[in-house]
């Protein structure tokens, strides 16, 4: 028995990714998004986190191309709609957040400008009243003296300012799915905590549903409702947030965890050794074509858990 | 006890800014402003904060790579600065560092074979098969194979070519590494591999560590004692587990509780220990409620000792 | 497949006119200075004379081929002093930085601001016509574009890990210039130079042609161009060759150039796979 979920606002289904026909770079990937519900993706370098949410956006870059499988948003498969209704969804109904604000940003604009372009394309505003939004929108995400933080240009910002307009521009049009990639890793760890934060109210007060792109197991534990673990191309195990850490079920989620030096986990006297990943899941059995272990919501557990 | 190893005594490392204007004042980046710091021979001290905090000015200068404005370092009593210092090639013999980014720290266009083997010959260690095979033990040291001599840089995966540039810091057997980052460009499956090799050179080889970093549950997984710095200035230190156990200084306890521990995030743990208690009527230096200008000399202070081994920055 | 396509066609117009000039000797049907057959003036292109004579009865072919000679000596020495002062200016000043970078830059800016083709003939006027002091002028006006080149290069690889590491590792200044630097920044060094001896034949050509390079009656392509002025009406092939083998010389560099320059780039790239 299930309880009553609501139609998921992203499915994945399948999806593969490749360069040619002979480079596989996902592996028929396949997961949900409720809407509302922050789900976090996490993995290494090289697990094919980040290109999965480039592929949602649709900002894949040749030779990468999709190689089959749908993703369908509120019902529509974005793979086979026109490349112009493609376009209108994106900054409107789904944004993104990337990792590097400076390379994101204009460097040529002033942010105020930038955030109220978002107004004008999507929401057909005059030039006065965008920049009006654009300065409540500052407000929104915290950044002090909005109305003069609007003339600035990105450089003369902080690396933490940054990613706030860069949410700012991200959430200007209440999109229903916002993707961030990496969205703290550039920042300093005492900033990290401010704009995760700030990422978290403000999509819970919009209803935002939020695909949070990371390798920092800390950053999803904080955020994350479900976490789903990619591996080489792979989604290995799927969980609430929870149950991941408490209860690893894939061989590659217990390395991973096993191996990280934990704050408060050094006890007094000889210095002890970190668990290499090698001694939890040998490098021959990572990326091998096995069943993802999904607990979806509600007590039972799909077949295959707990190997 | 012994005479510590190295000393880094009230150093100061100011750069020239810009003027604002061409005829306003001379504005100057005090990236490092009066750092006292020892190690003691066989141990690992940590040097913790994030960008812009003059850690890394810090290892450079103890390197070679940065001249300190005011301020000295000794290696065994004697200045490394100064006149009468030794040249480049002697401290090649005392300190050498491995780099924070894999990628680079090797020159694409060598074999790392023959980085490896340039070393030796400049300064005279060896020489022919005996050089070759001085090169592929300590090879096999770091855990790569002996004909991995024969390729480029490029050929190798992230990990491996910190493992490459380890090998290039121990090659001419100094008694000191200064760590920057070691493990930040890597995966964190890779990290603890890197982390674990360090860990094991230093015992084998009784070498002392200087080690540069932002990452704390790295920090406190490896180090015997731990610098705290903030705005060029160290505002706590003293042993790992005063540090980590009773986090003091208000940026310390900012800093420890800024990262994201997933476990203790879950449970609800979350929170900072409690820091010892300072002597009273004192406040603690510098106030990190608004940021410091760097341009600006830093208010009056000390390193006021609140347990055997842990000290903390308080306003005079 | 563009790229391709580019760097074959230049390397087979180069081979060509490599090859032109050093079997000159054997493959020139006539002597391209002694045999001028006054009788024979003018005659367009035959089977004797594959492309025509020129005003003096010589074979235009004969010339030609000897004049790659020319060419091709001014255009490669030259360009490898230009290389040579550039590089060594560029690297110093973008290594050590400070009062030698601003001495460096600011001859850079003049050498720039100065046409090089007055520069050049300024040159000649001092030290008189002929091979030699060309190839000191043109050697001596063109190192500004490598020197810019190198420096930046420079700049970049500077503060790269592996710099400091040989720095560390106590190797020399003079050393790790050599060494770690140099080898790095060859790649953009050799595209720049690939470019200047085209233009350095170009510059030959036209100092030749105003009469104070290569002096008649030695051919050049230069001054073949400026006797056959007058000619133009009654034996324009005196012209056309030579300007044609300036055309394929030039042309020839510039796509090895491009084609070099695209090789290289994507391997770099890959570098940081």
């Amino acid at each position: 028995m299930s309880d009553f979920l609501p139609d998921p606002i992203l499915s994945v289904r399948n999806l593969r990714l490749g360069i040619g026909s002979s480079h596989r770079i996902l592996h028929s990937v396949s997961f949900d998004i409720l809407p509302g519900e922050t789900y976090g993706l996490v993995g290494e370098s090289g697990s094919g986190k980040s290109v999965t949410g480039l592929a949602i956006m649709g900002l894949l870059k040749r030779p990468l191309t999709v190689t089959g499988g749908t993703i369908h948003f509120q019902g529509r498969d974005l793979l086979r709609m026109r490349p112009r209704e493609r376009r209108q969804l994106r900054g409107d109904r789904i944004a993104m957040v990337f990792q590097e604000p400076m390379t994101a940003l204009n460097p040529l604009v002033t942010i105020g400008r930038q955030i109220a372009e978002m107004f004008v394309i999507h929401r057909g505003m005059g030039w006065p009243e965008a920049r009006r939004k654009a300065v409540e929108a500052l407000e929104s995400v915290r950044v002090p003296a909005p109305e003069e933080r609007a003339r600035a240009y990105p450089h003369q910002l902080s690396g933490g300012m940054r990613q706030r307009v860069m949410i700012a521009i991200a959430l200007a049009c209440r999109p229903d799915l916002l993707i961030a990639d990496e969205p703290t890793t550039a920042l300093d760890v005492t900033v990290q905590a401010g704009v995760l934060e700030l990422m978290a109210d403000l999509c819970r007060a919009e209803g935002t549903a939020v695909l949070l792109v990371s390798h920092d197991l800390g950053v999803i534990a904080n955020m994350c409702q479900r976490v789903g673990v990619m591996d080489r191309g792979r989604l290995v195990e799927e969980q609430d947030t929870r149950n991941i850490f408490t209860n690893p079920l894939h061989p590659y989620t217990r390395g991973l965890l096993a191996s990280r030096p934990r704050l408060g986990s050094r006890g007094l006297g000889h210095r002890g050794r970190l668990t290499e990943l090698e001694e939890v899941v040998a490098a021959k059995d990572r990326g091998r074509d096995m069943p993802t272990l999904i607990t979806p919501r509600g007590p039972r557990l799909a077949e295959g858990a707990g190997v | 006890m012994s005479a510590p190893l190295l000393e880094i005594r009230d150093l100061k490392v100011h750069f020239n800014l810009p003027r604002r204007t061409p005829l306003g004042p001379r504005r100057i980046l005090r990236a490092v402003e009066g750092v006292n710091l020892t190690l003691n021979e066989g141990e690992c001290l940590s040097i913790v904060g994030e960008s812009g905090c003059g850690k890394s000015t810090t290892a450079l200068t103890v390197m070679g790579l940065q001249e300190p404005t005011e301020g000295q370092v000794l290696y065994q009593g004697k200045p490394l600065n100064g006149p009468g210092a030794p040249d480049r090639k002697e401290r090649a013999r005392i300190a050498q560092m491995v780099f924070q980014d894999p990628y680079a720290s090797l020159n694409p266009r060598q074999t790392i074979g023959s980085t490896l083997l340039s070393q030796l010959k400049l300064h005279g260690l060896a020489s022919g098969s005996e050089a070759q095979d001085r090169v592929a033990a300590m090879l096999a040291r770091v855990g790569l194979q002996a004909d991995h001599a024969k390729r480029f840089p490029h050929e190798f995966s992230g990990g491996q070519r910190q493992r490459i540039g380890i090998a290039r810091a121990l090659m001419l057997d100094p008694r000191i590494l200064v760590l920057d980052e070691p493990v930040s460009a890597l995966d964190v499956s890779i990290q603890a591999q890197i982390i674990n090799l360090l860990m094991d050179l230093q015992e084998t080889l009784k070498l002392s560590y200087i080690m540069i970093s932002h990452d704390l549950s790295v920090v406190e997984h490896v180090s015997d004692r731990v610098a705290v710095m903030y705005y060029g200035r160290v505002v706590e230190e003293g042993d790992w587990h005063s540090v980590f156990t009773r986090p003091t200084h208000p940026y310390t306890r900012r800093l420890i509780g800024s990262v994201p521990d997933a476990e203790a995030i879950l449970t609800g743990a979350r929170g900072v220990p409690d820091g010892a208690t300072i002597p009273a009527g004192r406040s603690f230096a510098p106030d990190i409620s608004t940021r410091p200008d760097p341009s600006l000399p830093p208010e009056a202070s000390t390193l006021v000792p609140i347990g055997p081994d842990h000290r903390v920055r308080l306003a005079d | 497949m563009m790229l391709r396509f580019n760097f074959t066609l230049g390397l087979v117009l180069v081979v060509l006119v490599v090859l032109g000039a050093i079997l000159a000797g054997h493959l020139a049907p006539y002597d391209p200075i002694m045999d001028a057959d006054l009788m024979n003036s003018e005659m367009p292109p035959s089977w004797e004379h594959w492309m025509g004579t020129d005003g003096q009865g010589r074979d235009v072919f004969s010339r030609v081929l000897y004049g790659a000679r020319v060419s091709l000596t001014v255009g490669l020495i030259s360009q490898l002093i230009n290389s040579l002062i550039g590089t060594s200016l560029g690297v110093s000043a973008g290594y050590f930085g400070g009062w030698w970078d601003d001495c460096v830059n600011g001859l850079t800016n003049v050498m720039l601001a100065i046409p090089s083709l007055v520069f050049a003939l300024a040159i000649m006027a001092v030290l008189g016509p002929g091979l030699p002091s060309l190839l000191i002028a043109l050697g001596l006006t063109n190192w500004s574009w490598t020197c810019r080149i190198a420096r930046s290069s420079t700049l970049s690889l500077k503060n790269q890990g592996f710099v400091q590491a040989a720095k560390t590792a106590g190797f020399g200044d003079l050393n790790i210039m050599r060494t770690q630097i140099l080898p790095n920044i060859l790649g953009p060094v050799l595209v720049i130079a690939t470019l200047g001896i085209g233009g350095a034949v170009l510059s030959e050509a036209a100092l030749s042609f105003l009469g104070v390079g290569i002096r008649p009656p030695q051919p050049s392509w230069g001054n073949m161009l400026s006797d056959a002025r007058e000619l133009i009406r009654t034996a324009p092939w005196a012209a056309i060759f030579p300007g044609l083998a300036i055309f394929a010389t030039v042309l020839g560099f510039n796509l090895l150039g491009d084609g070099l320059r695209d090789m290289l780039d994507p391997h770099m790239r890959t570098r940081k796979a």
